[in-house]
C-alpha cells in the first residue's frame, strides 16, 4: 500500500506538471459545449457566410437535446478517445523505453501498485474532465434546447465513463505489452477505428464494450435500459479486471526489456 | 451580414472563446519555458497559434520534452 | 548483515548467443571487486543477472547463504547513463527512491538529504532534475543507489560517460564507499580499476577467464624487465650495442627483460658497470593493469 501511495504521488505531480490537468479538462469542456453552440447558431453561420440565395429559407429539423446530447458524446468518441490513445498509450512503455523505468525495476517494486497507480491516477483524470465537461454540455443543451431527463443523464454519464475505463484499460495494456509507437498505433486501432466498425462487423452481437457509447447515446435520445446493456456492463467490467491484471503481470515479464 | 453578426448572443460564445484563449496561452507560455521541445520551437508556436485548438493539443502530446 | 554473495555457473543465453557463459566468482563482504572486460564481453549483463532485471538462463546467485532469492532491497544499482524524471528534483527524487526501497516515511526525507549533502548536491536538491549536467546526473544516481543503505553496490560503467573532473569527483565518492559496501562495478577504464579494487574479474566474450587481487595478478602476469634512464641518447644506443641481455631502446632509456630466476638486479647493474656509461636512473617495473589487461584478452 506505501508503495502504492508513493507512485500514486509519483503519477499525480507528473500529471500536474506536465499540464495535462490543465489541456485535458480544457479540451473536454470544449468539445461538449462546441456542439450545442454550433447546432444551435447552424442557420446564422450558415446565413452569414452568404452562400444562400436571396429569399430562401432556412430550416433545419429540430433537434431534441437527446440528439444533441449524441452528438457531444460522439466528440468524445473521436477526439477524446485520440487524446487518450495518443497522451496515454506511454505510460508504461514510453518509462521502458527511455530508462527511467529502471530505476524502478532494480527496486523491490510492486508491479500491481506500478501498474494500479498509473491506472488510477490517469482515471481520476479523464473522468473529472469528462464529467466536467459534459456537464457544461449539459448546461449549454438546457439553455438552447430545453429541458431533459436528469436521471438520464447521470445514466448516460456512467455508462460513457464505463467506455471511458475500458479505452484507457486497453490503452494501458498495449502500453504494457509494446514499444511506444507500437502502444499508440494499436490504441488508436482499438478505441478509435474499432468502435466505429464495431456495429457493422459485430452486428449481431450486442454485447460489446465498444457498443457503450451506443448504448449511452440511444439512453439519453430516450431507449429504456434492457438486458442487452446490462450484459454489455457486465462484459465490460470483465474486460477492465482482464486488461489490468494482464498489465500488471507483463510489466512484470518485461523487466529484461528496461532500457538500462 | 453584420445584422447576422450582431445576432449571435456573444454571452454564450464568450466561453468558448475564453477558453481556446487560455489553452493557446498555457501552450505559448509553456514553450517558453521548456528547455527543449522535439523539433524547433519556433515551429510550436506556429502550430500553436494557427492550429486552433488542435495545435495546443498536438503541442502537449507530442511537442513536449520530459526527458 | 554481511554482504556475502557466491556466483555459481551463471549463464544467459539470447537464442542461440551466450553472452554469460559459466560464470563463477565469490563478493566477499565490504570489498570492492572489478569486472573488466571489453566492450560486449557481457559485463551488463551479468550485472543485471544481479539486479534480477533479467532471469539467468542457469546458475545460481546465492546471498548470505539464501539462493535465488529476491535481495532487491539490499541492492543499490547505478547504471553509465541513469535516466531520471526530468520534472522532479533531486529531493523528490531520492524521497520516492528511498521509500520504494523500504525506508519509512518519516525518515525518508533525512535519509534523502544526507544522500544528497554526500554526494555534494544539498545545494540543487530543490531545482529540477531536467537542467542536470551530466556529472551532475551522475552523483544523483550514485545518491539515488545509497539512499537506503544498501548492503550491495552495483554499478555499471560509473564514470564512463564523464570528463576527466567528474569522474575523479565520483571516484572519490564510490571510495568513501569502499570497505563499507560490498560494491561490484564494471569498468573498461583500467586507471580507474586499478584505483579501488579488492578483486578482479576479467570478462572476454561472457567468459571470466581470470580472477584474483590485483597483486596476485600482477605478480603473474608480470614479465619482469628493468628500465635503465642513460644520460644521452647516444649513451644508451651505445649500451644496446654492446649488451650481452636482451635489450631496447626509447630515447634515454633502455628496457631489458630478464627472466625471473635469474639473479637480474646484479646483473643489469654488472652491464651497467661494464659499459662505463653514465647513468640517471636503475629500475625494476612492473606491469601496469592495461598491460596485464592486454595479456588477458589476448588470451595470451
Amino acid at each position: 500500500m506505501s508503495q502504492f501511495t508513493v507512485l500514486f504521488q509519483k503519477e499525480w505531480k507528473e500529471s500536474v506538471r506536465s499540464l495535462k490537468w490543465v489541456w485535458i479538462p480544457i479540451v473536454f469542456i470544449l468539445l461538449g459545449i462546441m456542439e450545442p453552440i454550433t447546432t444551435y447558431f447552424l442557420p446564422q453561420i450558415l446565413e452569414s457566410a452568404g452562400n444562400m440565395p436571396d429569399g430562401a429559407v432556412f430550416q433545419l429539423p429540430e433537434m431534441t437535446p437527446g440528439q444533441i446530447f449524441g452528438s457531444a458524446l460522439g466528440q468524445y468518441q473521436f477526439i477524446g478517445m485520440l487524446i487518450i490513445a495518443f497522451a496515454f498509450s506511454g505510460l508504461v512503455a514510453k518509462e521502458r523505453k527511455n530508462g527511467t523505468a529502471a530505476f524502478l525495476y532494480v527496486r523491490p517494486l510492486s508491479y500491481s501498485s506500478y501498474i494500479l497507480s498509473k491506472w488510477s491516477n490517469s482515471l481520476l483524470l479523464l473522468l473529472a474532465s469528462f464529467v466536467v465537461g459534459i456537464s457544461a454540455s449539459a448546461y449549454y443543451i438546457h439553455l438552447l434546447f430545453g429541458e431533459f431527463s436528469l436521471a438520464k443523464f447521470f445514466g448516460m454519464i456512467g455508462i460513457y465513463s464505463l467506455w471511458i475505463v475500458v479505452a484507457l484499460s486497453m490503452t494501458l495494456l498495449m502500453s504494457a505489452l509494446f514499444s511506444p509507437g507500437i502502444a499508440t498505433a494499436l490504441s488508436i486501432f482499438l478505441i478509435v477505428f474499432f468502435p466505429m466498425i464495431d456495429g457493422l462487423i459485430l452486428r449481431y452481437w450486442p454485447w460489446t464494450p465498444w457498443k457503450l457509447y451506443s448504448y449511452a447515446a440511444m439512453l439519453m435520445a430516450g431507449d429504456a435500459p434492457n438486458a442487452d446493456l446490462w450484459w454489455t456492463i457486465a462484459i465490460a467490467v470483465l474486460l477492465v479486471i482482464v486488461c489490468v491484471t494482464l498489465s500488471i503481470l507483463i510489466a512484470k515479464k518485461r523487466a529484461a526489456k528496461v532500457t538500462l | 451580414m453584420e445584422a447576422a453578426l450582431t445576432d449571435i448572443p456573444w454571452a454564450l460564445v464568450a466561453p468558448i472563446i475564453l477558453l481556446q484563449f487560455i489553452l493557446l496561452l498555457v501552450a505559448l507560455i509553456d514553450l517558453v519555458r521548456i528547455p527543449a521541445t522535439n523539433g524547433p520551437k519556433w515551429l510550436w508556436a506556429l502550430i500553436i497559434v494557427f492550429g486552433n485548438i488542435i495545435g495546443p493539443i498536438v503541442y502537449f502530446i507530442v511537442g513536449r520534452r520530459t526527458q | 548483515m554481511s554482504g556475502l554473495i557466491y556466483v555459481e555457473g551463471l549463464t544467459k543465453r539470447f537464442g542461440n548467443e551466450t553472452v554469460v557463459d559459466d560464470v563463477t566468482f565469490t563478493l566477499e563482504p565490504n570489498t570492492a571487486t572489478a569486472l573488466i572486460g571489453p566492450n560486449g564481453a557481457g559485463k551488463t549483463t551479468t550485472l543485471s543477472m544481479l539486479t534480477h532485471l533479467l532471469e539467468p538462463t542457469s546458475g545460481m546467485v546465492v546471498v548470505n547463504g539464501k539462493a535465488n532469492q529476491d535481495f532487491r532491497n539490499k541492492i543499490g544499482f547505478l547504471s553509465q547513463y541513469p535516466k531520471f524524471y526530468g520534472w522532479m528534483n533531486p529531493l523528490e527524487y531520492l524521497e520516492m527512491a528511498a521509500r520504494l526501497s523500504g525506508v519509512e516515511a518519516k525518515s525518508a526525507r533525512h535519509e534523502s538529504e544526507k544522500a544528497l549533502d554526500f554526494v555534494g548536491l544539498g545545494d540543487a536538491k530543490k531545482k529540477k532534475i531536467g537542467g542536470f549536467s551530466g556529472g551532475m546526473r551522475q552523483r544523483l544516481g550514485l545518491a539515488q543507489a545509497i539512499v537506503h543503505k544498501p548492503t550491495f553496490l552495483f554499478l555499471d560503467e560509473p564514470v564512463s560517460a564523464l570528463d576527466p573532473l567528474g569522474r575523479r569527483e565520483l571516484l572519490n565518492l564510490i571510495k568513501e564507499l569502499q570497505h563499507k559496501t560490498t560494491i561490484l562495478y564494471s569498468t573498461h577504464i583500467l586507471n580507474d580499476a586499478e584505483e579501488m579494487t579488492d578483486q578482479l574479474l576479467f570478462l572476454r566474450k561472457g567468459k571470466l577467464i581470470e580472477q584474483g587481487s590485483l597483486t596476485d595478478i600482477q605478480q603473474k602476469y608480470e614479465e619482469a624487465h628493468y628500465e635503465v634512464h642513460f644520460a644521452s641518447v647516444e649513451d644508451a644506443a651505445q649500451f644496446v650495442d654492446a649488451s650481452p641481455l636482451p635489450a631496447h631502446q626509447e630515447n634515454e632509456q633502455v628496457y631489458i627483460s630478464i627472466n625471473e630466476e635469474q639473479p637480474a638486479m646484479q646483473q643489469v647493474l654488472e652491464s651497467i658497470v661494464h659499459s662505463g656509461l653514465p647513468v640517471n636512473k636503475v629500475e625494476r617495473a612492473r606491469a601496469s593493469l592495461e598491460q596485464i589487461f592486454l595479456k588477458v584478452v589476448n588470451g595470451k
